[in-house]
């Protein structure tokens, strides 16, 4: 992006090399380019939330993603044989060589707060080597509207950014250290 | 763990266990008759569990009937980590800590703490585990087994002739009590009036840490936790002094804070201990205020020859990974470590005589040597 | 099973771009029909399978609802890229001319485990100001790949998130209130 983005629809905005800020009608996003701009990340949407008190907020999620090398080819499809074996359906169903290409697992913690957890795994499909593989996760909560508890939904959303943080980085990293643990357990192919 | 150490102590024989890895204190008492006490909890760096739960299982110890009561002298991390874990598996004993940690600005501030994370809460964090252990089984219709203490209760009491028993708490004073109230207020006031979240602003609840003195048949000990001392007679060791003597000195002594010389005072070595006698530490290996200095050894061992240590107080720098290695040893930054290695010292005599304790150290312990 | 460690030096140290980010969403948009797990949903359900029926409760049931389409990131080629390989987490103990003494915990850590003198050359003159007992920072080093450059980068970088809110603090009131009665028991 060479500068600054604006429309009624939509504006876009570089903070330093590592921010970027997206700001729809209906929807703002914050993202980092990398981890080192995570800390700057939390305490900015932390702080345009805590000054738009009145934002009809619906929900807000945080969001992580994660990009690892398999060791070499044979681990790389063995993360999608692990997650979505072939032999059972898959090879019967299919003509050729199926393989995943995207999974999605969602789950629900009742909280407090109520969360949301997607998680998101997928090969990445660049020349090889090296061979990649993407594991996003978001981790949200709907906001309820219209309270008989007259609760500010961009103060539940602060809350949610400064408490939950952490939570969604755990998360993260355990899906990762459980997959991978379990792909290197699992033995090589003949 | 070493193979002479799995033998437990006989029935009519007091045990003091002190572990101690650098940073961290637990103390494990035999009571005599397979009664056992535990104050202040620290953890086992191989097992990642509270030392003094490690110990007792690898002795044998039953430990939902025998541990009896388990003191939480003060709440900071050194003395205070794996204590949710240690409570939840003595079933049965009582757990102690200051009155002072009844205060609603103190609970108000453990509420907060709970909302962070990380480096942030640490001692805060473990007694809010604590607290809601208690909770639970509260909510199972078990009897809560919290109980708070000061300056004269009594904690434990044990008339049998044969296993005379008593142990009291020699403080907090109201003084303390007084000034612990006021503290937390201010802290609570600074914690919410700041403009950014922060940690838990340091406390200092040395002054409400609770100083045991325990007598078990002929046997003495002084138990100093962190307590520090004041220059007014109301507070701190001078208010332990002032109050009335017991019958007899004690013929042990586990060394107020680290062997600080703000947990010293003359006054104790003369007043409360009988001279020469045994005294332990544990260590307190931090960049800030690294305990004890060896002015502190010199000044101890000019009390008593017969000193131990848990493990020596040294820092150790961190070999990082790279390029954090080389890239923060051109900038002349060092990562020290906050040290985990176990040190034990294991203090034993029987009930029925004034004999000589009979001392032993495992891991990095050792004597005080000028 | 791997252990964190060495999944570290493996994983993370291969990490192309763990690049969080925050969406927040208000209106009417972007949304799909899906089926989601609502443990509350009590359903009962006769089935029929090789001739034989049955008929059970099922506590908590998918349902359909309007969910919130988040976007899944592509992977692009970046011309930034950081390698984390050390993380902290750090809590200011003692201020003094030298710098800032801390406590600093890696991620899943309850203790702290290491400590550090942060010279004040190393903070952001931006965030001196914070740097008093009790602020938290974080302090990543690594490797910045920046438009074809590789360069070794230590960070520190200041939290600032907004106080406790009126809701925390009386939630906190409240959590207060049943621990002092656990006390009066």
């Amino acid at each position: 992006m060479a500068g600054p983005l604006i429309t009624p629809d939509l504006s876009r905005c570089e903070i330093g090399p590592e921010i970027t800020v997206e700001c729809q009608t209906n929807r703002l996003t914050l993202n980092a380019v990398t981890t080192l701009g995570e800390e700057r990340l939390r305490s900015l949407a932390a702080a345009i939330l805590v000054k738009l008190p009145h934002t009809p907020i619906t929900a807000v999620g945080i969001n992580h993603l994660h990009v690892f090398d398999a060791r070499n080819e044979d681990e790389w499809h063995r993360v999608g044989d692990l997650l979505v074996p072939k032999d059972e359906i898959w090879s019967k169903a299919m003509i050729g060589r199926p393989g995943m290409a995207l999974l999605r697992v969602e789950d629900f913690r009742p909280g407090p707060p109520p969360v949301r957890v997607w998680a998101t795994i997928e090969p990445v499909r660049e020349s090889h080597p090296p061979y990649r593989i993407a594991i996003h996760t978001n981790w949200h909560t709907d906001i309820p509207q219209n309270s008989s508890d007259n609760i500010n939904p961009a103060e539940i959303a602060t809350e949610f950014v400064a408490t939950q943080w952490e939570l969604s980085l755990d998360f993260a990293r355990n899906l990762a250290k459980t997959l991978f643990g379990k792909v290197r357990a699992t033995p090589a192919s003949a | 763990m070493i193979e002479a150490l799995r033998d437990r102590p006989a029935n009519d024989e007091i045990e003091i266990s002190l572990f101690g890895p650098g940073y961290g204190e637990s103390i494990v008492l035999h009571l005599g008759g397979g009664r056992w006490c535990v104050v202040d909890s620290c953890l086992d760096k191989d097992t990642g569990r509270a030392a003094a739960l490690v110990y007792l299982e690898e002795i044998g110890v039953d430990l939902q009937r025998q541990v009896e009561i388990i003191v939480c002298t003060h709440w900071h991390d050194d003395h205070i980590r794996g204590m949710a874990s240690l409570l939840a598996a003595c079933q049965n004993a009582r757990f102690i800590c200051s009155s002072s940690l009844r205060e609603s600005a103190f609970l108000q501030i453990v509420a907060l703490s709970e909302t962070i994370r990380g480096a942030h809460g640490g001692g805060l964090n473990e007694f809010a585990r604590v607290l809601q252990q208690i909770m639970m089984r509260r909510h199972c219709n078990e009897p809560s087994p919290l109980e708070t203490c000061h300056a004269g209760s009594v904690l434990l009491e044990r008339r049998d002739e044969s296993l005379p028993l008593k142990i009291a708490s020699l403080s907090p004073s109201d003084t303390d009590h007084k000034r612990m109230s006021e503290t937390f207020a201010e802290k609570r006031n600074q914690l919410l009036s700041s403009e950014y979240k922060q940690s838990v602003p340091t406390m200092h609840p040395n002054l409400g840490s609770i100083v045991l003195r325990v007598e078990i048949g002929k046997q003495m000990i002084l138990l100093g936790a962190d307590m520090e001392s004041r220059k007014s007679k109301t507070g701190g060791w001078s208010a332990i002094l002032s109050q009335a003597p017991a019958a007899s000195k004690a013929d042990f002594y586990k060394i107020a804070h680290h062997g600080s010389n703000t947990g010293d005072m003359p006054g104790i070595w003369t007043e409360l201990l009988v001279p020469d006698c045994p005294a332990v530490l544990t260590p307190n290996q931090r960049l800030a205020n690294p305990l004890p200095r060896v002015t502190d050894v010199e000044r101890i061992l000019r009390r008593t020859p017969n000193a131990f240590a848990t493990a020596p107080a040294s820092l150790k720098r961190k070999r990082l990974e790279q390029p954090a290695e080389r890239l923060l040893r051109h900038k002349d930054i060092a990562v020290y470590e906050i040290p985990s290695s176990q040190g034990h010292l294991r203090a034993r005599v029987s009930i029925h005589t004034k004999d000589v304790w009979k001392i032993h150290t495992y891991g990095r312990a050792f004597q005080l040597a000028p | 099973m791997t252990d964190v460690s060495s999944l570290d030096s493996y994983a993370y140290s291969n990490q192309l771009g763990s690049a969080p980010s925050v969406l927040t969403s208000s209106g009417d948009t972007d949304f799909a029909d899906a089926m989601i797990y609502d443990p509350a949903q009590n359903k009962d359900t006769a089935f029929e399978f090789n001739g034989e029926s049955s008929s059970h409760t099922q506590h908590g049931s998918f349902v359909r609802r309007r969910i919130m389409n988040f976007p899944v990131a592509r992977i692009q080629k970046k011309r930034r890229n950081f390698r984390e390989t050390s993380s902290w987490e750090g809590v200011v103990t003692q201020v003094s001319d030298e710098g800032v003494i801390a406590k600093l915990c890696r991620r899943y850590q309850d203790f702290p485990a290491e400590e550090a003198l942060i010279p004040w050359g190393e903070i952001d003159p931006a965030d001196q100001a914070l740097a008093k007992e009790g602020a938290m920072f974080s302090w990543k080093v690594g490797y910045l790949e920046n438009n074809g450059q590789r360069l070794s980068v230590s960070h520190i970088e200041f939290r600032r998130i907004p106080s406790f809110s009126a809701r925390e603090l009386a939630a906190a009131k409240m959590k207060a209130a049943e621990y002092s009665a656990l006390f009066h028991d």
